[in-house]
């Protein structure tokens, strides 16, 4: 998952980087990164603060599992082939750059640029960005999906016969005692001193190891995965983890367990590799300007947790089906780095503060200088560096924005090279950066980088879990791309107390939340009309000077009611499709009042309805989610003993059956027309 | 005509009163016929008066010959688009006088007429020349209501006299009143606008309404925009009736509510926006009308937006409904079926317009609603502009006859969707919209004596939508409707 970010914005995967801290080294450089870091965000902001008129440019992020499939054993593993597959991709796109023809020559895609791929955390994972960003010309939304397969097609035409990208979020044996990984390491390895995983799952770029290595130093402990198991009519009760390994000792935290790491009812995982493992869906937004990117980062965050119980596709981990649909807390805890003082479990006394949640995490701010923004909104318990918020001010940024950064600023930097603390240059944002991408919030405010004159503030939303076909992802994209246009042009209100987006990401983890769950929303998304009186004439003689002030003066806008007023628990297909007694309009009747607004030709009207279809019966329940459709998958499977164990066999058919889907995408009655179609 | 230009002119300089609130009729004396000295004698009446504009030109009577018949009315035509009088017409015309000057304006002379004034009265009905002009839905003014006094003596008015305990005279305007014509009052216009949607509180943002007859977001719209126009004009202002409070009377109409043309416009500069505008004809309102009510609705578009010209001016005939599942556009007939169908060369006249305008530079490009390939291929040869756009409303379905999508795409035609539904704005709607009861805005008067609004019908003349999109952005920045009805005595109340 999007860890690679911190490297694609800051330094890039240079071959030599440099050298990086181990951390009692790189915490005592830490102030200054973060003092660095703060004076690179105060340059960049007063250069790019009145950078206006940005067009709309969006991308997509596509993550996907590279799966080795063994027809012969029955076995699907993963492959830890990202090294070698991307070296030839990068061939091909500078072949293609300098004219030559070779692979991605297509021509359904004449005019588009070749798709970019990057490395990521899993050394198992890809990236794939399209070429060149979309706009809003409603003919580049018909080209996501088929982008999308493009990106599919290149990705598997450089890899072996048998290997292929998958969209599943996480590989469902991975960590399991088997040979799930081609080629096979055992585990237990510096780095991760995983149980579970060897450090070759990772990236072995030096920055993936040092990251994983600091987070695990600085919590003092490996982290920590707990995921309650689905208990089935034949799962053992008490469930203890029968895979965790109690008589470890090759490093000292191999205690760990022994300490109680592993709770009862629970699937236990311990290293980074479970959560940045996992392949999200994410779409990053260039704002008009900086207000523009800061109202859109407001709207959109409450809308986190609602597309993340949307997309719910994480019901297995480690072999066994769990209680809970979706991956985001467990890549919370993967890169968990607070230690016992700050979680609270000891009192504080090197540490600064508590602090009350992970590194990656729902967000806990909201920036946008909106007078509909409440200070009841905001969280109350909200920790930031008060010195650097104070610096922030001085150099005279908004105490909104000084908060937001002062709060991501609370962390220490993981991965520090040496060679980079020896001058600061105001006109990079490394150090900005190393903080700045390594807070992984379900909304990134993104101000633009300093070297490129072309780019615009950025919001970008993070919290949706991937699907197994291009249509549902480009469906998902294109749906939260006219969401942001309905949130601009109707002046949307989506605000409510932040805590409640916080319960609110829980809540969408729980099994089937998208039906059976009810979620904090606003009541009236729209702004109370704020048209003037027109001035009555002067040759209205009936009109005296003195009551035509008084027509002027509108008249005095009501007294707020309290803010638990404005927001109520409402279910998911409310907030999607309209309340049933029409007081909630409605994200897709929104969207559908904003199409019907502008001029769409008729293809891409029936193209986009086709989307919004899928998003309204994902909504309603006629659809199921992923998460539904792996479950139901698992459990008419012949080899499922009702246990929660996803064997090996299973594994096979269920990845066998997400290829297939991902070509026929539930067509004529074959697999998965449950989750896309359905009917047969 | 009468001598009395000069005093006229007097009288409204030392009323005081706003000259909007004024309607000052004149006319052609039979010694001016033909276009020169027509021409001549409308400069000179408004000199004579002191006024920038009539607000009606009648030619007094059909002198002089075809050719000089036809000449006066060119001059008035003129004189219209000048700005030098509101509204033109005839007086004392036969019916074969009307039917040479219809031709004539049908074959290019251009123009409509506004008013046929007449001698009416129960001793001198004209029910032939009546009919004739509200076929046409002419307004018809009466002169002499009263028969020159002569018959106040007459016994049938006595004995209704009686009846009714009215004096003769009242009796006869009664008549006049219960016949659908009028004595020596014209329209007045309603212009009803929305304001922008997209900031007005989600009243337009309606679920599913593709079965709905009338138009949801355009009605709601305009009901919230007099609510709120309403509340904000101060409660304790006395004004009466009460609608004046948050309307404005001016040269144009009257505008419910006032608009401030001062504080809208866009964020931006023209070049970052795409503007759309729609124009509904309405059914039941004559061709003749069209050239005037398009630039009239641009020319207000034009103003809240302020900007000098639109990128897409999209014209919908009433009566044309294509259906997607056979691609033959079916003529549907409105509620009571006795709506004709738009004929095809009064589009093609209609159409003419739109070039006119599209050549001054004021709209980038045109475009039809509803056509169907049939249609489009009978179209297209008799149009200098081809419409670039076809705009088909799709409903839930997204079935597309491919004889449509293959000929639109041979002939660079876009086809594009809309919502909108067929009848926009029905008089029935209006009436409640505009309306004494609990739903209405009050602008209308409650009963036919009482004073608290106005007296009279109200009709529809057209709606038109208009949406500024900035560009590369996709935000709706602006999208509101204007609809303009016309209101009083004399307005024939078609029957829905």
């Amino acid at each position: 998952m999007t860890v690679a970010e911190s490297v694609k914005s800051a330094a890039g995967l240079a071959d030599t980087p440099g050298t990086a801290l181990d951390w009692p080294e790189a915490k005592k450089r830490a102030d200054q990164v973060r003092k660095w870091g703060i004076e690179q965000l105060l340059a960049n902001w007063r250069r790019a603060k009145g950078k206006e008129r940005d067009a709309l440019l969006w991308g997509d992020e596509v993550e996907y599992l590279v799966v080795a499939v063994d027809d012969e054993a029955k076995k699907a593993r993963l492959s830890l082939a990202q090294a070698e597959i991307l070296k030839s991709l990068a061939e091909d796109e500078a072949n293609w750059k300098s004219g030559g023809s070779n692979s991605i020559q297509n021509k359904d895609h004449d005019g588009e640029d070749p798709p970019h791929f990057h490395p990521e955390f899993g050394r198992f994972m890809l990236e794939a960005t399209p070429g060149r960003p979309w706009g809003i010309d409603f003919k580049d939304l018909l080209k996501v999906e088929s982008n999308m397969k493009w990106r599919r097609e290149v990705a598997k035409s450089h890899m072996a016969p048998n290997e292929s990208p998958i969209t599943l979020t996480t590989f469902p044996r991975l960590g399991t005692k088997d040979d799930y990984i081609q080629p096979y390491y055992p585990p237990s390895g510096a780095a991760l001193r995983s149980q579970f995983v060897p450090d070759e799952i990772a990236n072995p770029h030096i920055r993936f190891p040092t990251l994983a290595g600091n987070i695990r130093s600085r919590r003092g402990r490996k982290v920590e995965l707990n995921v309650p198991v689905f208990k089935d009519t034949n799962t053992p009760e008490p469930f203890n983890d029968p895979t965790v390994n109690y008589d470890l000792h090759n490093w000292p935290e191999d205690d760990d367990v022994r300490n109680g790491a592993a709770k009862e009812g629970h699937v236990y995982m311990d290293a980074m590799a479970f959560g940045m493992g996992s392949c999200c869906l994410q779409i990053t937004f260039q704002a008009k300007n900086m207000t523009e990117g800061r109202k859109l980062y407001d709207q959109l965050s409450p809308l986190g947790p609602i597309l993340l119980a949307l997309t719910a596709a994480t019901p297995i981990y480690k072999g066994f089906l769990v209680d809970t649909d979706v991956r985001w807390n467990q890549i919370g805890n993967a890169v968990d780095d607070r230690t016992r003082e700050e979680l609270g479990e000891i009192p504080l006394k090197n540490d600064r503060w508590r602090i009350p949640k992970s590194r990656y995490a729902s967000n806990s701010t909201y920036l946008s200088q909106d007078p509909r923004l409440r200070k009841e909104y905001l969280d109350p318990d909200l920790i930031v560096d008060e010195d650097i918020k104070k610096r922030l001010i001085e150099g005279g940024m908004d105490e909104l924005l000084a908060t937001h950064f002062a709060h991501l600023f609370i962390r220490d930097p993981l991965v520090i090279f040496s060679e980079d603390l020896e001058e600061l240059d105001l006109n990079k944002a490394d150090h900005f950066e190393n903080l700045q991408s390594t807070n992984w919030q379900h909304m990134r405010f993104k101000p633009p980088p300093p070297e490129k004159d072309d780019i615009g503030w950025r919001v970008e939303f993070r919290s949706m879990e991937i699907q197994i076909t291009d249509f549902e992802n480009a469906a998902f994209s294109i749906f939260i791309v006219l969401v942001t246009r309905a949130i601009l042009s109707f002046d949307l209100n989506f605000y409510i107390p932040i805590q409640r987006t916080t319960e609110n990401m829980e809540t969408a983890h729980a099994r089937n939340a998208v039906l059976d769950r009810k979620f904090y929303f606003r009541k009236d998304p729209f702004s109370p009309r704020t048209r003037r009186p027109y001035p009555q004439s002067s040759t209205n003689s009936e009109v005296s000077s003195a009551t035509s002030s008084a027509v002027n003066t509108p008249p005095p806008s009501p007294p707020l009611k309290p803010v638990e007023s404005e927001y109520e628990l409402m279910t998911i297909s409310d907030i999607i499709n309209g309340s049933a007694d029409g007081s909630f309009p409605g994200l897709i009747p929104l969207v559908e009042s904003y199409l019907n607004s502008v001029n769409v030709d008729v293809e891409t009207r029936c193209f986009l309805a086709t989307y919004l279809d899928l998003i309204r019966k994902r909504a309603n329940g006629t659809l199921w989610t992923g998460a539904r459709w792996i479950r139901e998958y698992v459990a008419s499977h012949p080899a499922y003993k009702h246990d929660s164990v996803v064997s090996e066999e299973i594994c096979y058919d269920l990845v066998k059956a997400v290829e297939e889907m991902s070509v026929r995408e539930g067509k004529n009655g074959s697999v998965g027309w449950e989750l896309l179609r359905g009917k047969k | 005509m009468y001598g009395n230009e000069k005093a006229c002119g007097r009288a409204i300089a030392d009323s005081g009163l706003d000259r909007a609130q004024i309607f000052f009729t004149t006319k052609i004396p039979p010694a001016s016929m033909g276009y020169e000295r027509t021409k001549w004698a409308v400069d000179s009446s408004l000199r004579e008066v002191g006024v920038d504009y009539f607000d009606l030109i009648l030619i007094h009577a059909p002198y002089g010959g075809k050719e000089d018949r036809l000449g006066s009315w060119r001059a008035l035509v003129e004189a219209q688009k000048a700005g030098k009088t509101k509204s033109i017409g005839v007086s004392n015309y036969g019916i074969h006088h009307l039917d040479e000057l219809e031709e004539y304006i049908q074959h290019g002379g251009g123009g409509a007429i506004d008013v046929g004034q007449y001698e009416i009265h129960p001793w001198c009905a004209r029910e032939d020349i009546v009919e004739w002009l509200q076929k046409r839905n002419i307004v018809v003014e009466a002169y002499s209501p009263l028969a020159h006094g002569t018959r106040m003596g007459e016994t049938v008015l006595r004995e209704l006299g009686r009846k009714y305990n009215k004096s003769s005279a009242q009796i006869m305007i009664r008549w006049c009143l219960q016949r659908p014509v009028c004595h020596s009052i014209a329209i007045m216009k309603l212009i009803l606008s929305t304001s922008n949607l997209m900031t007005s509180g989600g009243h337009t943002v309606i679920r599913q309404a593709s079965t709905e007859k009338s138009n949801v977001e355009l009605i709601n719209s305009l009901r919230s925009n007099f609510q709120t126009a309403q509340q904000l004009s101060s409660a304790e202002m006395t004004t009466t009736p009460r609608y004046r409070a948050w309307t404005r009377e001016t040269a144009d109409g009257l505008y419910i509510p006032a608009i401030d043309f001062e504080q809208h416009g866009l964020a931006e500069e023209k070049a970052q926006y795409d503007i759309t505008v729609k124009l509904f004809y309405l059914p039941g309102i004559p061709a003749s009308r069209r050239c005037a009510h398009t630039r009239e609705a641009i020319d207000l578009v034009l103003k809240e937006l302020h900007v000098d010209s639109i990128d897409l001016l999209i014209v919908s005939f009433p009566g044309i409904l294509f259906d997607a599942e056979d691609d033959s556009e079916e003529e549907v007939a409105s509620d009571t079926g006795s709506e004709e169908p738009d004929d095809f060369d009064s589009m093609i006249r209609t159409w003419r317009v739109l070039e006119d305008l599209q050549e001054q530079g004021m709209i980038s490009q045109l475009g039809v609603a509803e056509f169907g390939s049939e249609r489009l291929a009978r179209f297209l040869p008799h149009t200098k502009v081809k419409p670039s756009v076809d705009q088909i409303n799709l409903k839930d379905c997204c079935v597309v006859p491919k004889s449509l999508i293959l000929y639109a795409k041979s002939e660079n035609i876009q086809l594009l969707t809309h919502n909108d539904c067929m009848d926009i704005l029905p008089i029935g709607t209006t009436r409640e919209l505009l309306g004494p009861g609990e739903k209405g805005a009050g602008i209308l008067a409650s009963s036919p004596d009482a004073g608290d609004g106005i007296q009279g019908d109200v009709e529809p003349q057209w709606v038109v939508k208009y949406t500024a999109v900035v560009k590369d952005r996709g935000v709706v920045e602006n999208k509101g409707y204007f609809a303009l009805a016309d209101m009083g005595p004399c307005v024939k109340a078609r029957e829905e």
